[in-house]
């Protein structure tokens, strides 16, 4: 390789999956089963630099990152044509055990990634396999998870991290290992506002270079000398371009891509609110966490953001609110919308919940699971004894309206955008009073993220949006909640939402992200700005 | 994602060296097998179920008993008929339910599978995965071999943590239980399903994950930790101790 060689080099790329298989996260199958999943691909990254592809969720992103790593056609099968040029080598026939020190991958799933039971063997993975000196390992594992801020961590299992911390545990397998080049696949979706910063500066610190794969804008890149690539079905659209590009610009706002100035889906005047009272829970044996929520309403009829750092209580509330999950202290029952009195009809069961509180979890893998996009759509019908002719024009019906054109093919060899939409679909058809969406808009872009929330609220007009995204919270929702340590510290319209508000509860980015508030109010006490 | 059965803790079970845990499973195993009587095979199973509940809890006992009871149920049930040797013991309306040789066969199947089961998981809970690595590298086996046992051990609760998500996700979309409980075949059959499309969808991308860290590579793999030093005399004598006491105890006590 000469000093004037690039880091990555991609030329003429072009990537087909084979019809029935893949490595469970890539369209193999549907309606873009048999179409080049990259397409004549070409594009370069410079050392000591920063590259980012900004693309929707079927774009080929991961595919193209698995691909650079060696793990594309290798685990999938496929056809793949052109080169790829790693450090000036060419990689196609170099398996990614050789290539751990040229290229290290931060997928978007970090579950996919993690397979030992304590960090600190997690991060000494690699190094082992690279026969390394105990004595530099035990100095380079410890510096790498004190980096990434889990330094007393050494001993956890990686299971129990939250989706934040297990993004920042993959940074310190980078970070201790060292390859050339970064990939972070979606790395910057789950983390706070923080970590993002802080992610991007060590990445830019570490590694030869970074190429970031994100479907939507983030700011936090913008003025780092970053060059943009939009990646558009297979095809390099625009790029590589600046920040201040016009041109790049207008094709991003096309594809959805930044965040645009919408209005909510029209707020509809509905009586009922699901009602929490009181509600206190704690998970058996857990010392730190608990969940204090005095008075919430969620009115049937209105688009609630919840935001909040990881590890806040977002999801504990969102399971408990559907009845998965059961308060030691307190009530959830439904009433009037904002009637400030206990809920009408007294106290739900976990049963009566789940028949009216719909919830998409935060990974849609664990959540469609039947051998076809068919019988995945048609589950929930079938339980409330709808006809067989009905179930079919239905499932027909919102296969359509979420772009699910093979009914027939596997859920799990969708892709992510597809399984997103069916996980969406699925609850579209369902008649529930009330949806939340945990962190559905990770991974996808904005264009995707506002279609998916208009027609489910076309079907279901009271969703509660859980996501890191305050760009998104302030223009998809009416209103918006901010969670710490377990508690509602903030409740105010999404008009009004001033994210740097006096109690810091919030700090906005360009591409949102929940901020530390400093100390929490009193247990369960809610700030109100304004009405909801 | 991969959970683990390992409880950390410092008993004496957790300090008793990785080796001599592994030496010691083989001759449990063993001991179940020597000829013997009902008798000493419950108390060997109760042994173990004692040391179980010193070392780890008596709440530690009940987690296998959870799993395993549909089986013991079975045994008790249809062990009896298939035996009807020997005296009678319990005779109804003419018929004869149980006799002395369906019960001794009946009680010894039992003490074998629950000791055997007592025996593997009081040395897979205080055994952290790390150990049980070094403990069957130390003994000669081969890194990929031991890596395939680990990741076997970790995949088991993997399944049971994907099984519990797929029952709340059916649950939810079958909205809750408000319509009264389905059979039992319409309940964990598709959940079944889900989760073994599940586990087969996680063997690439497991792949993935291992290369990707350089699992395969040919030059020699090191390792980040170690067993205890000094620890080889205390191996050695605990190991001898343990298949005397295991696999003698059952052969010389037969009453």
């Amino acid at each position: 390789m000469t000093h004037h060689d690039p880091l990555l080099a991609v030329q003429q790329l072009s990537f087909r999956y084979p019809s029935a298989t893949g490595a469970g996260t890539q369209a193999a199958t549907g309606p873009g089963a048999r179409r080049l999943v990259l397409d004549d691909l070409s594009f370069s990254v410079r050392a000591a630099s920063t590259s980012v592809i900004l693309g929707r969720a079927d774009a080929g992103k991961t595919t193209l990152a698995r691909i650079i790593a060696g793990l594309v056609p290798r685990f999938t099968g496929g056809g793949i044509a052109g080169e790829v040029r790693l450090l000036g080598s060419p990689t196609r026939s170099v398996p990614p055990y050789d290539l751990v020190q040229s290229v290290g991958l931060v997928a978007q799933d970090s579950e996919e990634q993690l397979f030992t039971t304590r960090c600190d063997t997690e991060v000494a993975f690699a190094l082992e396999s690279l026969g390394m000196d105990r004595a530099v390992m035990r100095h380079r594992v410890t510096q790498g998870l004190e980096r990434v801020g889990l330094a007393g961590f050494a001993g956890r299992n990686p299971a129990t991290l939250s989706g934040g911390e297990k993004k920042r545990l993959l940074v310190a397998c980078l970070l201790a290992v060292q390859p050339q080049l970064w990939i972070l696949d979606e790395a910057l979706g789950e983390l706070d506002f923080e970590w993002k910063v802080r992610i991007l500066e060590l990445a830019s610190e570490t590694a030869g270079a970074t190429l970031l794969m994100e479907s939507r804008w983030s700011s936090l890149v913008e003025s780092r000398g970053t060059s943009f690539h939009l990646l558009d079905e297979g095809r390099i659209r625009a790029g590589p371009r600046g920040s201040a590009d016009t041109e790049l610009l207008l094709a991003l706002d096309e594809a959805g891509i930044r965040p645009s100035l919408r209005a909510a889906p029209p707020r509809v005047q509905v009586a009922g609110a699901l009602q929490v009272r009181g509600v206190r829970f704690r998970f058996p044996g857990e010392q730190g966490f608990g969940l204090a929520v005095d008075h919430l309403d969620l009115g049937f009829g209105e688009v609630c953001a919840l935001v909040g750092r990881n590890g806040s209580g977002k999801s504990t509330l969102a399971r408990i609110l559907c009845g998965l999950l059961r308060p030691q202290v307190g009530s959830i029952g439904f009433g009037r919308a904002a009637s400030g009195q206990a809920a009408d009809g007294g106290e739900a069961s976990p049963a009566d919940l789940g028949a009216r509180i719909g919830y998409l979890f935060q990974n849609p893998d664990h959540q469609i699971f039947l051998p076809t996009v068919r019988e995945e759509l048609a589950l929930g019908l079938r339980a409330s004894r709808v006809s067989r002719a009905e179930v079919e024009r239905r499932v027909s019906q919102a296969a359509e309206l979420f772009d699910l054109a093979d009914l027939d093919a596997p859920p799990a060899l969708l892709s992510y955008g597809a399984r997103r939409r069916l996980q969406a679909a699925t609850y579209f058809l369902l008649e529930r009073d009330l949806l939340i969406l945990d962190e559905i808009d990770s991974g996808l872009s904005y264009g995707e993220i506002s279609r998916l929330v208009d027609r489910l609220a076309s079907r279901v007009p009271g969703l509660v949006l859980i996501t890191h995204d305050l760009a998104l919270a302030r223009s998809a929702c009416h209103r918006v909640l901010v969670m710490e340590h377990g508690r509602i510290v903030r409740d105010s319209p999404a008009p009004a939402f001033d994210p740097g508000a006096a109690d810091g509860s919030v700090a906005a980015s360009g591409a949102g992200g929940a901020r530390d508030p400093g100390p929490a109010g009193a247990s369960g006490t809610v700030s109100r700005e304004g009405s909801s | 994602m991969i959970a683990e059965f390992y409880v950390p803790g410092a008993s004496f079970l957790h300090q008793w060296d990785a080796r001599a845990k592994l030496l010691f499973l083989p001759l449990v195993l063993a001991a179940f097998f020597v000829p013997s009587t009902p008798l000493v095979l419950l108390l060997l199973t109760a042994t173990i179920a004692a040391v179980i509940a010193i070392a780890l809890g008596p709440s530690q006992l009940v987690p296998p008993l959870k799993t395993l009871w549909p089986v013991l149920v079975l045994i008790t049930v249809l062990t009896p008929p298939f035996h009807p040797e020997g005296a009678a013991l319990l005779r109804i309306g003419g018929v004869t339910l149980l006799t002395h040789g369906g019960l001794t066969t009946t009680l010894t199947l039992l003490a074998r599978f629950l000791g055997i089961t007592y025996g593997f998981f009081a040395v897979v809970r205080a055994m952290s995965l790390d150990d049980l690595v070094l403990g069957l590298r130390w003994f000669g086996l081969p890194y990929g071999a031991c890596l395939v046992v680990t990741i076997t051990l970790r995949t088991i609760p993997a399944l049971a943590l994907t099984w519990h998500a797929v029952r709340d996700a059916h649950r939810l979309r079958a909205g809750g239980s408000a319509r009264g409980r389905p059979p039992i075949v319409k309940t964990y059959v598709p959940v079944l399903t889900s989760v073994m499309i599940e586990a087969v969808k996680g063997i690439p991308v497991l792949a993935m994950a291992l290369e990707s860290r350089g699992f395969g590579r040919r030059n020699p793999r090191t390792s980040f930790s170690g067993l205890k030093a000094g620890s080889r005399l205390f191996v050695d004598a605990m190991g001898l101790a343990a298949a005397a006491a295991a696999l003698l105890w059952p052969l010389v006590v037969r009453w």
